[in-house]
């Protein structure tokens, strides 16, 4: 791959499998879905972000003509359980030393009191959804209002409301982690830097809102949902949980997926709510969510307070690192919040080499929509916070802040790494790929161009350069959760000779299909066209936990290798009957087995039809049956956790070097950017038009983070960003062509030395910009301390700083 | 989102629109793009008993002549950026149209609507007012003349009565003498995004380089789209000299009365608006003498 | 004047007579009662352009019209541009350059795109951003969008993109039945 401005051509034998039933409209995603017969939810959402309930009335909205049925949570049905929890909200032996997770029991419709703006109470079910829209409006509810808390700061005092008066306080999760000795290391320190840093709340936003249709078969108790989810097996153990109905069997079924990134990786209540629906009106009902209704109720992310402390040398190398990391998770709805958390605890070390770390996280319940994944998971925010540090330390010190990093990077040859969080580092060259940037951004020549602009104190706009390496930890486990690290794929040739691969996995545009057929390509010879991939559904495909954390590329991609070995030995063993040559004799190619000395050659379908149908033809001692099962277990995650919170919960490290040269408009705010170089190692390439596009949505989506896009709420509880109108997602105007390079460390643990794509891009551009605005207002002495950069926020910075006011 | 229930009736032609809205009075809304309407109809926030559609209406042609141009109140944003008799007279109604929204808004939205639906941060708004434009309203009572600097009358308020249309838009003719240059800049978040601030200038030159007449129209600085009169009054007569130009801003800057939104506060729409304000009128200025400007704010 | 109100209309080439209720969105018209399902809904408000359609041949967002303002106009949609087996050259070049992940914006994406290259069919780069303005995509990044927009203009070389659409067999009713 050239480095340079990418224009993709993709490659012959990796078109995607995917794109033409997109291109000729032929697609079907959860809400093109709507059998005859179907009815249409509408859900009232409270008003208020905390308030006690006192009485929902429905009459009105049930005696309106075209109305079905109507729920609030004083009628439900008897089989309606709470929310079974989802990974990580139970009190899990993997948490030993470190107790407190809380849980509350949520109905999908707020019972007592609300607690976000936006929260279900109430739901109808109509004949066309215009009309079940009608009837929120005939909905009758009386709330008394309580004062809401949306600060994590303030909801930690003793005056605050208590946002689950059960718990005594606000505290979710509470989880501490060291490695070392912090202490020590501090008290040796030359310098000691105190830093409050903060990420801000925005979300993943797919293009594609959730969207669920329930049917339910009292003759065979199935209940089918088609559910926008990235987690369909996920689902249906949950929703089994959390109906008490006798032989319920429930199937999801989810791809193709509009776009998830995280947001549809989380238990949510309109799944629950669909389910409940679907059994009590024994016809099929489907819920499209709003854009608002997604901004304001689905899931949030990246809210984080950190309260820092570093401790350095002289010359800059990092001695110890200790944090205090306030969360603010919103209500605690089953959507994976503390996973998120505690994962940024695990990384704020970033890509250094910190040998004495400690970090307490507390997971804060406010009246704010629940946290939930967000691409980046936790990381971004540990990167953002690191990233930071490395250039206020620079800063500091007066050292360059690459020559800070380049002094403290993990250096190659100590990889596989293990660091003070007990996290296994697979495999890097940091400092290669920040040197790489920084060549490719041209950093000298705009270093002198910004040092001659302000020596000669040339008006006009103002020049930064910002950069930062950022880690993307990928495949994650967690023990005794739903991600146990395995994949398991499921592989069959039918007597035709045609391949089904079933995969646990789950595609919201990934593009696996695609992957999967150049892997059997690879490992059997057989032409993509002869591949039939099946996923996204918990009934065909084997038990598994989804697509999250770019989990496909490395342990997906595994299982299929994996599988296809197996089933590529049984093919062998078969053929070398059929031949009569050894084993070693063969090679599996173009869809069938050839021997290498007499180049006499059988297809795969004369293979297949002996295992199924003429059994004569195969070895005495085979099975008949052509398929095969296979659970690729990560050999890099950690089973158990130490009693100071240290395991190794992801398997796979890569990483981007990214640098942007940006000028600032000191009359307004506004920022331009003038060059964006992104140098990217996610291990060896199987489609490089797949990691190529993946890691360019990512950046755009990084941007959005970092300049466009938030969710501020007011400090009543209010949301202020409720539709795309405000909450901007940036257009293609907004983002500059990216200048790529790619560095290339095998993961040594994996079969194909892939690491994780398509996350890290999201987790880079914050700290760049920031870093980079930073440096521009230098000269001013700002600090950078909130995103996203709107320039209203640059120029209050510049205003502060020349000591205009406040 | 899902419009609430009305009733509905396709005009056969304007003078069954005018009946029927004056028949039905507050309780009814034209239709024309549909681009507020629509919206605001989908959020249930306009809840009309009917609706009057104008849409398809023949748009008429915009036309230039002696007494200035008339733009019909059907024209869309579209054809107003592509329209060469526009285009000929000003440079302002070019960079207003092709700033709002995007393409497919622009294909559907018209030049009456957005005035009628008096956003306080309306591209068009701006630019006309800069212009001096006029509004013919018309209703079955008869026809009448309002200038778009007394037509609006608060956010989202105009003059227009509820069963009145506005027919046409008239922008009155340029003077014979002196060169004229028109510019319209808007500080927006993203691409589309509504203004955070707008600032529109039509700008009269003599061959001193003396402002012989001004026009300023600002979107988004204030409760209504606006002129500032006293700001054109300052620098008519005078060259645009740096310390005039100076002196405009520094008026200007004090007479707003920001408001603050999800999108901006106040403070920081008092700052931006002299800023805009300078970026434009020196655009007008180097379009008055001829030269090619950047249409971006920065 | 009141109750349903009947709307002819044109879409990709046949011709359609439906009762509707005022309110109805156009978007739900051709999704729920044409099943044309490549006219998608992901904003509401306008921003996200994934229900971009033609109308009498202009790119528009059908989630912000109503369905009696296609009254007695022609509607073409992702639908109406590839017919039987070979992709439209537009679709062709989204695929070539990997200008797709997920598929959600796609369709409204090439409708953008079909629309500019009608008015302008040698776009510079910076023209395809303005003109892609109305339309969000998560996935892509952009920039293979882009090199898609500028590749179909290469192959179609001047060609209105709707001029190489296969003729219409002009079967609608019959095809589709009433509803």
């Amino acid at each position: 791959m050239k480095a340079g401005v990418v224009h993709i051509e993709r490659k012959a034998g990796t078109e995607r499998r995917e794109d033409e039933e997109i291109l000729a409209a032929r697609v079907r995603y959860a809400a093109d879905e709507d059998p005859p017969g179907t009815l249409h939810a509408a859900i009232y959402r409270s008003p208020y972000a905390h308030a006690r309930i006192r009485g929902v009335d429905l009459t009105r909205a049930l005696g309106l003509p075209g109305v079905v049925y109507g729920l609030t949570a004083r009628t439900l049905p008897p089989y309606a359980k709470p929310m079974s929890p989802f990974p990580f909200q139970t009190t899990d032996p993997f948490l030993q030393g470190n107790p407190t997770i809380k849980f509350f029991p949520h109905y999908g419709l707020a019972s007592d009191k609300v607690r976000f703006v936006g929260e279900p109470v109430a739901v109808i079910v109509a004949e066309d959804r215009y009309v079940a829209e009608d009837a929120l409006e005939l909905i009758d509810a009386e709330y008394d209002p309580l004062p809401a808390v949306v600060d994590e700061e303030l909801a930690l005092t003793p005056e605050s409301p208590v946002v689950y008066e059960g718990w005594g306080d606000n505290v979710m999760l509470r989880f501490r982690v060291a490695g070392g000795d912090a202490d020590r290391a501090f008290a040796a320190a030359d310098m000691v830097l105190r830093e409050k840093i903060k990420s801000h709340r925005f979300a993943a936003t797919p293009i594609e809102p959730r969207a669920i249709l329930a049917r339910y078969d009292p003759g065979s108790h199935t209940l089918d949902l088609r559910d926008s989810t990235q987690i369909p097996h996920v689902i249906a153990t949950v929703l089994e949980a959390s109906l008490d109905i006798p032989h319920l069997k429930v199937r999801v079924r989810s791809s193709p997926v509009g776009g998830g990134f995280g947001t549809k990786w989380g238990f949510y209540p309109e799944e629950w709510l669909m389910a409940v629906l679907a059994v009590a009106v024994r016809r099929p009902v489907r819920w499209v969510e709003l854009r608002r209704e997604h901004l304001v109720a689905s899931s949030h992310a990246r809210e984080q307070t950190h309260f820092i402390e570093m401790a350095l040398t002289r010359d800059g190398r990092i001695l110890g690192i200790r944090d205090r990391i306030l969360a603010n998770a919103g209500a605690a709805y089953p959507q994976g919040a503390a996973a998120t958390i505690i994962t940024t605890a695990m990384f704020v070390p970033g890509a250094y080499k910190v040998e004495h770390y400690e970090a307490t996280v507390l997971g804060v319940a406010t009246n704010k929509a629940p946290f939930g994944a967000h691409r980046g998971f936790g990381k971004a925010e540990a990167a953002y916070v690191i990233e930071r540090m490395m250039d206020i330390a620079a800063g500091a010190l007066g050292l360059d802040p690459a020559e800070i990093r380049y002094r403290n990077f993990i250096p190659p040859q100590e990889f596989p790494y293990v660091s003070a969080t007990g996290a296994r580092y697979d495999s890097g060259n940091y400092a290669e790929a920040l040197r790489r940037c920084l060549d490719l951004l041209e950093h000298d020549r705009w270093r002198a161009e910004q040092r001659r602009r302000r020596e000669r104190g040339v008006p006009g706009p103002l020049l930064g350069i910002g950069f930062a390496l950022a880690l993307e930890p990928s495949s994650a486990t967690r023990m005794n959760s739903y991600n146990a690290g395995y994949f398991s794929v499921t592989m069959r040739v039918d007597p035709g000779g045609r391949v089904f691969v079933f995969s646990s996995g789950n595609d919201e545009g990934q593009g696996h299909a695609t992957a999967a057929a150049q892997l059997l390509q690879q490992e059997l010879g057989v032409e993509p066209d002869s591949v039939v991939y099946v996923e996204g559904d918990s009934l065909l495909c084997p038990y598994g936990s989804g697509s999250y954390s770019s989990r496909f590329s490395i342990v997906g991609t595994s299982a299929v290798i994996g599988a296809a070995r197996r089933l590529r030995a049984k093919i062998l063993r078969i053929a070398s009957y059929l031949l009569r040559r050894p084993q070693e004799d063969l090679a599996v190619e173009a869809g069938g087995v050839v021997s290498r000395s007499t180049g006499e050659r059988i297809t795969l379908r004369d293979v297949a039809r002996a295992a199924y149908l003429r059994l004569w033809e195969l070895p005495p001692d085979e099975d008949p049956g052509l398929d095969v099962a296979y659970h690729y277990r990560d050999p890099n995650v950690g089973l158990v956790v130490d009693r100071n919170g240290r395991v190794a919960m992801f398997s796979s490290y890569p990483y981007t070097a990214d640098g942007a040269v940006v000028e600032i408009d000191p009359d307004t705010g506004l920022l331009r950017i003038l060059r964006y170089v992104s140098v990217h190692d996610c291990g060896r390439v199987l489609n490089e038009a797949i990691v190529v596009g993946q890691h360019l949505g990512a950046l755009a989506h990084g941007i959005g983070g970092a300049l466009y896009e938030e969710l501020p709420y007011d400090a009543g509880g209010q949301p202020l960003h409720q539709t795309f109108v405000d909450y901007l997602v940036p257009t293609a105007r907004e983002i500059p062509d990216i200048i790529l390079d790619h560095l290339m460390t095998p993961n040594p643990f994996t079969p194909a030395g892939l690491k994780g794509t398509g996350e890290t891009g999201t987790v880079s551009p914050p700290p760049v910009f920031a870093n980079a605005v930073e440096d521009a207002l230098r000269p001013l002495g700002v600090k950078v301390r909130a995103l996203p950069l709107r320039p209203e926020r640059i120029w209050r910075y510049m205003r502060t700083a020349s000591g205009q006011g406040g | 989102m899902y419009p609430a229930r009305f009733d509905y009736i396709r005009a056969e032609h304007w003078e069954h629109a005018l009946e029927v809205l004056a028949q039905h009075g507050v309780e009814a809304r034209p239709l024309a793009g549909g681009q507020s309407l629509v919206p605001l109809l989908k959020l249930r926030l306009a809840q009309p008993r009917l609706v009057v559609d104008i849409g398809h209406l023949p748009r008429g042609a915009v036309v230039a002549d002696g007494s200035g141009i008339r733009i019909p109140a059907l024209t869309r944003h579209a054809d107003a950026e592509r329209e060469p008799v526009l285009g000929l007279a000003t440079s302002l109604v070019e960079d207003a149209a092709s700033h709002i929204g995007d393409p497919q808004i622009r294909h559907m939205g018209t030049v009456g609507g957005a005035l009628a639906e008096a956003d306080p941060s309306g591209d068009w708004s701006a630019a006309l007012i800069a212009l001096r434009a006029e509004v013919v309203c018309q209703s079955v009572r008869g026809a009448r003349t309002i200038p778009l600097r007394a037509f609006f009358q608060g956010p989202y308020s105009t003059a227009l009565a509820p069963d009145e249309l506005i027919a046409e838009v008239r922008i009155p003719p340029r003077p014979t003498a002196g060169r004229t240059g028109g510019a319209y800049l808007k500080v927006e978040w993203r691409a589309g995004s509504f203004a955070v601030a707008g600032v529109a200038v039509e700008l009269v030159l003599d061959e001193e380089r003396r402002c012989r007449d001004i026009g300023i129209g600002l979107a988004a600085l204030g409760p209504r789209p606006a002129a500032d009169e006293v700001v054109e009054a300052l620098l008519r007569g005078r060259p645009l000299t740096d310390d005039a130009v100076a002196d405009a801003c520094a008026l200007l800057g004090r007479r707003l009365e920001p408001y603050s939104d999800t999108r901006a506060s106040a403070e920081y729409r008092r700052a931006l608006g002299p800023v805009v304000f300078e970026r434009t009128l020196r655009n007008a200025a180097q379009r008055a003498l001829g030269g090619e400007v950047d249409a971006r704010v920065w | 004047m009141s109750g349903r109100v009947l709307i002819e209309v044109r879409v990709n080439g046949a011709p359609y007579a439906r009762e509707v209720e005022p309110r109805l969105l156009l978007v739900d018209f051709l999704r729920d009662r044409l099943a044309l399902k490549s006219v998608r809904i992901g904003c509401d408000t306008s921003n996200c352009g994934c229900c971009t359609v033609l109308m009498d041949r202009w790119s528009v967002k059908a989630c912000t019209l109503l369905a009696v303002q296609a009254h007695g106009r022609e509607i073409v949609t992702l639908e109406g541009l590839s017919r039987d087996r070979a992709l439209h050259p537009v679709p062709e070049a989204f695929a070539r350059a990997h200008a797709l992940q997920c598929g959600y914006c796609t369709s409204g994406m090439v409708m953008a795109a079909v629309d500019l290259l009608r008015n302008n069919p040698h776009p510079e780069r910076e023209e395809v951003r303005r003109a892609l303005a109305g339309n969000l995509c998560r996935c892509t990044g952009y920039a293979p969008i882009l090199d898609a927009v500028l590749a179909a203009a290469g192959s179609l070389d001047g060609a209105d993109p709707l001029d190489v659409i296969a003729p219409a067999d002009d079967r609608g009713e019959e095809e589709h039945g009433r509803d």
